[in-house]
Order: C-alpha cells, then sequence, then structure tokens
C-alpha cells in the first residue's frame, strides 16, 4: 500500500493518462521532451509504473525507511 | 586478425618470469591484436603507456627487482574505467569532451601495480545501461562464437576481448548483470563481488547504489587472482570498507569440501529458452544440488531494481537530458528520461524493499551455501534483434536479458558467471550465487565445475557451424 502521494498518484496512473502525465512533469522539472523521444518515454514511463505496482505489492507500512543498504 | 591468444594469464606472467618471453614481446602482440580486432571490442588502444611499462617490467627483471604475480600480462577494461590522461567516455557521445582523467581507477591501479599491462578500453552500452552492446556511437561489439550475433552488455566489449582471445584478462561493471550476461553469451569466467568488496573509485558510475565492477577471464584460477589483486578498503569508495580476504589459496580446500546446493526455482525457471534449463541442469547434476528452491520475492526484487535504476540514474544525467538529449544514445535516452519524469518515492519505495528481500535471501542461505540460477533468457540473440518470446510472448531483448540476474545484484550477493561445458554449441553459462562477503564458496563452486568439465570456457573457433 502506498502512503506516499506522489507514489500513489503515480500507481493509480492508467496507461492512457500517462502522455498527459509526462508533460506535466516535464514541465515541472523544465525538462522538454523532443518530438522524437516522446513516444519511447510514454511507453517507458508506462511500464515502470507497472512494475511500480508489481513490487510496491511487498510492501506495506511496516517496511522500515531505507538507510544504508548492507548486503 | 592477429593469431588470437588463449593462454591464460597466469601462463603468461610464468613465461615472463622464466624469460622464455618478455612482457615487450607479449605487449607488442597484444597491441597487435587489438589493432586487428574482428569484434569491435576495443574503442581505445594505449600503445605508449603499455609499451612503457613493458619496457620498465622487462628492466625490472634484468636487474633482478620484484615484478608482480601479472608481470607482463596484457589487460583491457571497459570505457568506464579512469586511464591517467584519457577521456572516460562511459560508452557515451556526451563524454568525449570532457576533461581527460587524472589518475587511473583504483581498480586499474592495483593490477597494473602487480604488472599487469593496460592494452586499451573496451566497447559497451551507453553509461552502462543495457545488456546487448549495439552502441549507437561506437557500433555493436560482435560475440566471438558468432559474429552475426551480440556479446551482451553492458561490458560486451570486456567479454568479447576475453573470449576472442585478445587478452586474457579484463574489467567490467555490473548494474543489473552487466558482467554476468556478457559472460554467459561469450561462453567465458565473470565474477561480480559483493557489493563494496572492489573499489569503484574511478568507475563512471551508472546507479551508485547498485554498481559494482569486477574481472573477467578464461578460467576459475585467472579471475580469482585478479579478484584478490584488486581487493583491500579504498577510503575513496565509501562503500568499500573491507580488508582484503584473499581467496585464491583457500579454493582447491573449498572445492574438495562438501557444499551445500540449491537451484532457484520460480521466478529464475520462467521464459528460460529450454536449452538455458538444460544447461543449468548439467551443472546442477555434478553438484548434486536440490531443485526448485524458492526465493520469496524475486520477482518483486526483479522489479524494484528495474525501478530503481532509471530514476537514481537520471539524477546523475539530469543537466545533459535538459542540455542536450539528442545526443544519448536512444535506446538509453528514452529510459533515463522516464526515470527523470518518474517520483523519486518510487525509488525511495525500491530501496525499502532492499532489506525485505536480502532477509529472505540470507534466510535461504542457512540452507544452503551455494545458488545456482541461469545468468540469461537464452543464448546469445541476433545484432539487431529487437524482441524475443518468453513463455510464448514477445517481449524486448534489451529490457528483459537480465531478468535473472536483476535480483541478486538488487541485494549485491558475489557471483561467478560459469560458462557450461557445451562443445560446439552456443555459450550459455550459470550464476554460481554465494552468500554475501563469501566469494570464495563461489570460485570454489565454479573451481571444482571447471576441474570436472562441467564449465569450461571455449576458444571461438571450437563453435561448430
Amino acid at each position: 500500500m502506498a502512503t506516499d502521494p506522489a507514489l500513489a498518484a503515480f500507481l493509480a496512473l492508467d496507461d492512457d493518462a500517462m502522455a498527459a502525465y509526462a508533460d506535466a512533469r516535464a514541465e515541472a522539472l523544465g525538462l522538454a521532451l523532443p518530438p522524437e523521444t516522446r513516444a519511447g518515454v510514454i511507453d517507458n514511463l508506462a511500464l515502470l509504473r507497472r512494475q511500480t505496482a508489481t513490487f510496491t505489492a511487498g510492501l506495506d507500512d511496516t517496511a522500515p525507511p531505507a538507510k544504508a543498504f548492507e548486503p | 586478425m592477429s593469431a588470437p591468444d588463449f593462454r591464460s594469464a597466469q601462463a603468461i606472467a610464468a613465461d615472463v618470469h622464466s624469460g622464455r618471453t618478455t612482457a615487450r614481446a607479449e605487449t607488442e602482440a597484444a597491441l597487435a591484436r587489438a589493432r586487428s580486432d574482428p569484434f569491435n571490442a576495443y574503442t581505445a588502444i594505449f600503445a605508449e603507456r603499455a609499451l612503457a611499462q613493458a619496457r620498465t617490467i622487462d628492466a625490472d627483471l634484468v636487474a633482478g627487482r620484484p615484478v608482480g604475480p601479472l608481470a607482463g600480462v596484457p589487460f583491457a577494461v571497459k570505457n568506464l574505467f579512469d586511464v591517467e590522461g584519457v577521456t572516460t567516455i562511459a560508452g557515451s557521445k556526451i563524454r568525449r569532451d570532457a576533461p581527460r582523467a587524472a589518475h587511473d581507477a583504483t581498480a586499474v591501479q592495483r593490477l597494473t601495480a602487480a604488472g599487469a599491462v593496460l592494452i586499451g578500453a573496451l566497447n559497451m552500452d551507453e553509461f552502462a545501461y543495457g545488456f546487448v552492446t549495439e552502441n549507437a556511437h561506437d557500433g555493436p561489439t560482435r560475440n566471438p562464437h558468432d559474429l552475426t550475433r551480440i556479446a551482451g552488455g553492458s561490458s560486451g566489449g570486456s567479454a568479447a576481448a576475453v573470449s576472442g582471445g585478445l587478452v586474457p584478462l579484463t574489467l567490467g561493471s555490473d548494474t543489473n548483470g552487466s558482467i554476468r550476461i556478457p559472460a554467459s553469451l561469450c561462453g567465458v569466467f565473470g565474477l561480480k563481488p559483493t557489493l563494496g568488496r572492489l573499489s569503484r573509485q574511478g568507475a563512471f558510475p551508472f546507479v551508485e547504489s547498485l554498481d559494482h565492477i569486477g574481472p573477467f577471464a578464461r578460467s576459475v584460477s585467472d579471475l580469482a587472482l585478479a579478484y584478490d589483486l584488486m581487493q583491500g578498503a579504498d577510503p575513496l569508495d565509501p562503500l568499500c570498507r573491507r580488508p582484503a580476504e584473499p581467496a585464491a589459496l583457500r579454493l582447491q580446500a573449498i572445492a574438495a569440501g562438501p557444499l551445500r546446493v540449491g537451484v532457484l526455482g520460480g521466478w529464475f525457471a520462467q521464459g528460460a529458452f529450454p536449452e538455458v534449463l538444460e544447461a543449468l541442469e548439467i551443472v546442477a547434476d555434478a553438484l548434486r544440488a536440490t531443485r526448485g528452491v524458492e526465493l520469496p520475492g524475486s520477482e518483486l526484487a526483479r522489479a524494484a531494481a528495474f525501478c530503481l535504476t532509471p530514476v537514481e540514474a537520471a539524477h546523475l544525467h539530469l543537466d545533459d537530458l535538459k542540455a542536450r538529449p539528442l545526443d544519448y544514445d536512444p535506446a538509453v535516452r528514452d529510459r533515463l528520461l522516464a526515470g527523470a519524469l518518474t517520483p523519486d518515492a518510487v525509488a525511495e519505495a525500491a530501496r525499502r524493499y532492499r532489506p525485505i528481500f536480502r532477509d529472505a535471501a540470507r534466510k535461504l542461505f542457512e540452507h544452503f551455501d551455494i545458488l545456482l540460477a541461469p545468468a540469461s533468457v537464452c543464448p546469445a540473440p541476433g545484432i539487431g534483434q529487437a524482441t524475443m518470446e518468453m513463455d510464448g510472448q514477445k517481449v524486448s531483448v534489451r529490457k528483459n536479458l537480465g531478468a535473472y540476474t536483476q535480483p541478486i545484484s538488487y541485494i549485491g550477493l558475489p557471483v561467478v558467471a560459469a560458462p557450461v561445458n557445451r562443445l560446439g554449441k552456443p555459450p550459455i553459462g550459470v550464476q554460481i550465487i554465494a552468500p554475501a562477503w563469501r566469494e570464495d564458496l563461489a570460485l570454489a563452486a565454479a573451481l571444482r565445475l571447471e576441474q570436472s568439465g562441467v564449465v569450461a570456457a571455449h576458444r571461438p573457433t571450437e563453435v561448430r557451424p
């Protein structure tokens, strides 16, 4: 369960909403998306959202905040 | 091409020590092979530096001064390692006008101090983001076993140079599988040590929380020696704090003792090509391994690593992504841009899952010394091949070759990628995975397999049509 608002909002996107999300994020970051990159970026964002949904299914509020990782 | 040389690093060093050859002769031969490289493995050749070092080694030998255990052994490094006086391009166009490196990377320093002679720098996926080494700026590296196929990546030049007999020893880096995948596809040995074991100082970063460096070689003995020579704390890499724990001289005793071995199932068996699973079975039989061992959360760990990678990497590249996005390799650019647009909370969540999955692996290692898994989903795909079939579904080659390597590097475990002895067939490697800081166990298992003929680095000419 995602309690972080940005994470929750990202997870709530569907693929049809990804283009608008990409444009809004790019503008907020001052990042211009050249036309030849747009389709690839949106595809990759959609894939990242699906993968995020996969691994956050194994996280809950008891998972401690990340700190320096020891193997 | 100049005739390939398949002698081991230690055989060359012994010949130099004994006076049967000279460092200069070995260096000139390696430089000639580099200049006529048929695999597009090299992107730069350091003739002046190499010959100067060779002259010094020969003079030391003549004068009776001590030389290192790799005296006169040619080696080469992925072009993300700093080499003094050379611009570190990291496979990119963007860094070609960056300032030259002031010093060698720590790993290069340590091998050079041991007498190894740096011949050149090697091709890679841009900024180490990929599994194919089809670099948009430098061209594809070709697999020495079949020039129409990829060498794997991102350390493709490093694997091809060793596989094709250009040098006996190279260095690469591994963030999600970039040593293990090319080692597997080119039929050589590769070691991805525990996260933090070998210094990454002077290696251009990709994802700092996941980056490792390590060696490629054609034998376990060479692999272990190179690994030992690069060990030791480095104040310039905050993760590299551990004193050296040399392994090479202990391997034979460990290999002769009992090893509890499990074969990872579940995620690690899904989608693999039949020949990959057959190769894994050969190794599992030889080690009398328990089959179908479940590492809980592997699919989630792979997904977490998949997401952490572009988000963290994009932070490093944000200025260039804003200023000159079209100078990136398109295959890398779109993923980095997507990472930049993804909220940081995704990376933070991916970091939170890490200790959960690590603890699951630790629990499994209470019952096993070694875990086995395929290194790659398939043998080497063709150059330019965009998709492949996994479980009947068409998927991207670039995004799926590392399906079995990503969960393991996500938690920093040491792995030897070992080529299964399948004479006449395309190379396939297995991952020999050990608990954190127990590279000795993975190397010893690889040594036992090598001595029994189950794994071997074949010469490319041994492939039959």
